[in-house]
């Protein structure tokens, strides 16, 4: 028998043992009328689009650039962040090989969640939602609520209220125009669809406490960052303007109440084929209602995360991962292993991070499945190795404002 | 009700197609959702899908797009095979095609195939597509469903002269 007989016949009995579950006609039907919808919506929204630049461009306005009206601009919420987080876990399941439970909320969920960026688990102040193969879904209650069919890196707002993601289905890329999508979690309602309006390669930054959705692209264009803002309110977009020279290819770091960070510096190494850099500092600005970036501070911190009670942000830093209070006056250095934390000449760690709560944060380095994960004690700096299978949940960079309870490091 | 013979469609093909889409991902779970949501675009635009082509025809192409699409999206590759590598020098053709031992062996080698070579070889060896009908679904040259397919039967031959080799050894 040749190679090509056995193929054939070893895929005809691997597809023969396979009957796959019965099909749910009523939930295709519902998913079809959604998409079916969207499309309407998206098409309708594109010829306003287009007709209103056709508009603008014949008087003479700048096309792409609106003013936000003050009355638009609502109050900020950030209600029930202060509270601890049970951070979900994504376990192998015993029962089917190859299979994964997401184990930590609710009733355990049987699905497949390996956090390899292409089916991945997000956690933020007591909401999840799970990205997989083109469906957005709901983790809650002990099941998966489908929220959209689409794809893409997922940012919430602080209080978990609200999640935005870009559609990279129909390109396979960042780049270009792209539907957009946020939703308001908790009741699987969708908030907006619309579309980013960025120049070049799109990256989704963050949500602001005002419910402004933040896109930024820089793409092989160094010290030029593009920011557009989505206000989920008025429904419009504005490109954001005075937004300062970033370093190097750096973009938004996180996203504040009522604007963002940028990179100011940033971290190498010397190696030519290790291109990928870090940030060290940031410039911390408002956005007010014109869409001006009105900057504010200069501030340590890189990629930070910020904690639940809006006391503490933690970051990664060539020396390791470091805590520092809201006001800059604390630091404190984690105690993780310093061969996967910190930066060494021939590599440049990226941790991800995750606030389990107030006081300890969760700590991964790199985002491989089978990474060890680390619990650390945000007071003490003591971390320890969490001997347990699977992997947490991704986390969410938003910055909130205030600081109600904070919770000092204490040296 | 809307469109009734879009359920029988689906009560009548969706075996076969659950089938094929479990080939294209090796994963039950995710060959699910792919074809869940393959479906219910196909839904999305059943009149059209009726008059212009076979609807099996297009959700097997959107079965076969999805899967490629994460790849681009940058899912990662299984470098299983890759890492194995041949230890020794590979033999001729014949003597790999006679280490073809058995069909089980073949499918963990199929699996930690690329998506591109994998879904390349999904269509002409299960779904019995001619080259130019494989190169349709998947949006290629001729030259490429070639090409990939010829690289992927050649990483096979590797794979099973390998583990037909740590065999000996062991």
């Amino acid at each position: 028998m040749t190679l090509d007989d056995e193929l054939r016949a070893a895929l005809a009995e691997q597809a023969a043992r396979r009957e796959g579950p019965a099909p749910d006609t009523a939930a295709i039907r519902a998913g079809g009328r959604t998409i079916r919808r969207r499309r309407r919506r998206l098409v309708v929204a594109s010829s306003v689009l287009a007709v209103l630049l056709v508009v603008g461009a014949g008087l003479g306005l700048a096309a792409g650039v609106r003013e936000t009206r003050d009355a638009d601009v609502p109050s900020g919420s950030a209600s029930g962040v202060g509270a601890s987080t049970r951070v979900p876990w994504c376990v192998p399941d015993e029962d089917r090989n190859g299979g994964q439970l997401i184990v930590g909320v609710g009733a355990p969920i049987r699905t497949v969640c390996r956090a390899d960026r292409s089916v991945t688990l997000w956690h933020h102040a007591g909401t999840t939602v799970l990205t997989r193969h083109g469906t957005t879904y709901r983790v809650a209650d002990g099941r998966l609520t489908p929220l959209g069919h689409r794809y893409g890196d997922v940012v919430m707002s602080h209080d978990g209220r609200l999640a935005a993601w870009l559609d990279l289905s129909t390109t396979g890329t960042s780049c270009g125009v792209l539907p957009m999508e946020v939703y308001e979690v908790a009741t699987a309602t969708e908030v907006a669809m619309t579309q980013v309006e960025a120049d070049s390669c799109a990256h989704l930054a963050g949500i602001d406490d005002l419910g402004r959705v933040y896109v930024a692209s820089a793409e092989d264009r160094p010290g030029v960052l593009d920011v557009r803002m989505f206000d989920t309110r008025t429904r419009e977009w504005t490109r954001v303007v005075d937004v300062p020279a970033p370093s190097g290819y750096g973009l938004i770091t996180y996203v504040t109440a009522d604007g963002f960070a940028v990179q100011i510096a940033e971290h190498t190494t010397s190696r030519p084929y290790d291109s990928a850099t870090r940030p060290l500092a940031s410039l911390e600005g408002r956005v007010d209602t014109a869409g001006r970036f009105v900057a504010e501070q200069e501030v340590p911190i890189g990629r930070g995360r910020w904690s639940p009670d809006r006391s503490l942000v933690v970051d990664q830093q060539p020396e390791g991962v470091v805590v520092r209070s809201a006001d800059l006056a604390r630091r404190l250095a984690l105690d993780l292993p310093p061969d996967l934390f910190q930066a060494r000449q021939e590599r440049l760690p990226e941790a991800d991070l995750l606030w389990e709560s107030p006081t300890s944060v969760l700590a991964v380095s790199g985002l491989q499945a089978g990474s060890p994960v680390y619990r650390c004690d945000v007071r003490s700096g003591s971390c320890e190795h969490l001997d347990r299978l699977g992997q947490p949940a991704l986390g969410n960079g938003a910055h909130p404002a205030g600081d109600p309870n904070p919770v000092r490091p204490d040296s | 009700m809307e469109h009734e013979d879009f359920d029988e469609f689906v009560a009548a093909r969706w075996v076969p197609l659950f089938r094929l889409a479990y080939l294209l991902t090796a994963d039950a779970e995710a060959a699910e959702d792919l074809l869940q949501t393959a479906m219910e675009r196909t839904f999305a635009r059943w009149p059209t899908v009726v008059r212009a082509e076979a609807p099996e025809a297009h959700v097997r192409r959107l079965l076969v797009d999805a899967v490629i699409a994460d790849h681009r999206r940058g899912a990662r590759p299984r470098e299983w095979l890759r890492a194995m590598g041949p230890k020794r020098a590979v033999p001729a053709e014949k003597e790999e095609e006679d280490a073809a031992r058995g069909h089980l062996l073949l499918w963990p080698l199929v699996c930690a195939l690329p998506e591109r070579q994998r879904a390349a070889l999904v269509l002409r060896y299960y779904e019995d597509l001619s080259e130019s009908d494989a190169a349709a679904v998947l949006g290629w040259s001729v030259r490429t469903v070639r090409s990939e397919a010829h690289d992927a039967m050649r990483a096979l031959r590797r794979g099973l002269a390998a583990t037909s080799t740590e065999a000996v050894d062991g």
